[in-house]
């Protein structure tokens, strides 16, 4: 009896084994795997409960409130940016009006009216292209705010385009990535002069052209506006020098320049309204007539 | 062994409509009763004849739970967690409580069969277990512990008065 009993346990002494646990443990078992099965339940279909699981801080009322106050915030954006364009309008009036400033003060003849010359005017885009020959964008503002046909149109990051036609409401803007734009530039470090061009294919490259071989231009020399036509105050970023070379026979440089606006990402603008540029230009057109 | 399952479902059904449309709605939510909760279908668990074994009392459990978390309170998992946990601790309590004569393994654990001096201790352990375990998946962080012990203890006794109420009333054989 007790011989054979050994013999038959001993043939499959794990599978009796795992019989003996499950019948002395079974409700454990089943316990725990129901249990952590219950849990995953709690915190993936239970919000409060995923807070807390989600959140370590375990305060759960704290978290929530930063939620929502996230969530609104998020639908206060639009409102946000428009002011903090119109506020970055305004800051950069005073700054380029403050150049000038300084300047009329350095210089002999102080006109006691000209220190607010550069008006900065806070634009969204609506329509923007880079890939094509010639590019454009649109603006959403008009005649009505002051827009103008060739106002000089800049970013934060530097120089965007020139305005070209206009309507009560939308404004297009010949973009810099234009075949038929040229803006007046200078080194910043040499403050040798030429004009930008964009030549089409690679909407992050222009080249600077009329840049004399005396000036002796290095790469990531930082090019800027001339302020020599009058839409553009002196001094707003184009970009850096990114390569140059100088062709045989050629008195001129030819130098590409990296632009400092990523065109595919603009969002905001500046339209820039110079308020004596007629009375340059018509000045400037005497000096033609009489010749 | 039939009628005691038929007599389970209809305490089941009972029991598990009872807790979802009136005791449900006169839980927390006014100022006055926020800390208060009427859970009383977890008696459907405690009355489960002995003779239940473990495994099948913790399904059991669980599948009440939740029933009660899908059909009433929109909370996957707080009540079948909680109710997993009170099959599990049954025939823990039932063994601490096990009189000298033994229970006889036909019956159920009712006030008729063992006296209310049974009974009362039987079911007030198990309710006390069963809102305590609740209320710490429902505030789910030992953060706010008083919150849970005052909770567990408002509704224990809210819920143990309805309970013997049940008792009293249907008063089961089984």
């Amino acid at each position: 009896m007790f011989i054979d009993n050994t013999d038959h346990f001993t043939h499959n002494p794990q599978m009796r084994n795992l019989i003996v646990l499950l019948l002395r443990y079974g409700g454990f078992i089943v316990f725990l795997v129901l249990e952590i099965f219950c849990m995953f339940l709690v915190v993936r279909y239970n919000r409060t409960q995923r807070e807390i699981y989600v959140n370590s801080s375990n305060v759960f009322s704290g978290s929530l409130n930063t939620k929502v106050s996230n969530v609104t915030r998020y639908f206060n954006l639009t409102n946000t940016s428009d002011s903090l364009a119109v506020e970055n309008a305004r800051l950069y009036e005073k700054l380029s009006n403050l150049d000038l400033d300084r300047l009329m003060k350095d210089s002999v003849y102080v006109a006691s009216d000209s220190v607010n010359q550069f008006r900065f005017i806070s634009a969204r885009i609506i329509n923007n292209s880079i890939n094509k020959n010639n590019n454009f964008l649109t603006i959403k503002k008009g005649r009505l705010d002051g827009i103008k046909p060739r106002q000089g149109v800049v970013s934060d990051k530097g120089v965007v385009g020139i305005v070209r036609n206009v309507s009560d409401h939308f404004a297009t803007v010949l973009s810099v990535l234009h075949r038929q734009i040229r803006i007046n530039a200078a080194v910043k470090r040499t403050n040798n002069f030429g004009a930008i061009a964009w030549r089409g294919n690679d909407p992050t490259i222009v080249k600077l052209e009329d840049i004399p071989t005396h000036a002796r231009p290095i790469v990531g020399d930082t090019i800027i506006t001339s302020g020599n036509t009058s839409r553009f105050p002196k001094g707003i970023t184009l970009g850096v020098i990114d390569t140059f070379w100088r062709a045989s026979g050629s008195n001129f440089y030819d130098i590409e320049v990296k632009l400092t606006n990523d065109f595919n990402s603009l969002e905001y603008v500046y339209v820039i309204d110079n308020e004596y540029i007629e009375e340059q230009l018509e000045l400037e057109q005497q000096l033609i007539d009489e010749q | 062994m039939n009628s005691d399952l038929i007599r389970n479902i209809w305490r089941f059904v009972l029991l598990v409509l009872l807790q979802g449309l009136v005791f449900k709605r006169i839980s927390p939510d006014g100022s006055l009763f926020y800390y208060v909760s009427f859970i009383i279908f977890p008696l459907f668990i405690f009355l489960l004849p002995f003779r239940t074994p473990t495994v099948l009392l913790i399904f059991i459990g669980f599948l009440t739970g939740l029933s009660v978390d899908l059909l009433f309170y929109d909370s996957p998992g707080v009540h079948a967690s909680t109710c997993v946990f009170s099959a599990f601790i049954r025939p823990l309590v039932l063994q601490i409580l096990e009189p000298k004569s033994g229970y006889n393994l036909n019956q159920s654990p009712v006030k008729r069969q063992l006296g209310m001096g049974w009974f009362l201790p039987y079911v007030s352990i198990m309710l006390f277990l069963h809102l305590f375990f609740y209320f710490s998946v429902e505030v789910f962080t030992f953060v706010y512990i008083g919150q849970i012990l005052l909770k567990t203890i408002l509704s224990f006794f809210f819920s143990l008065l309805f309970i013997i109420a049940y008792m009293y009333v249907f008063d089961p054989e089984e």
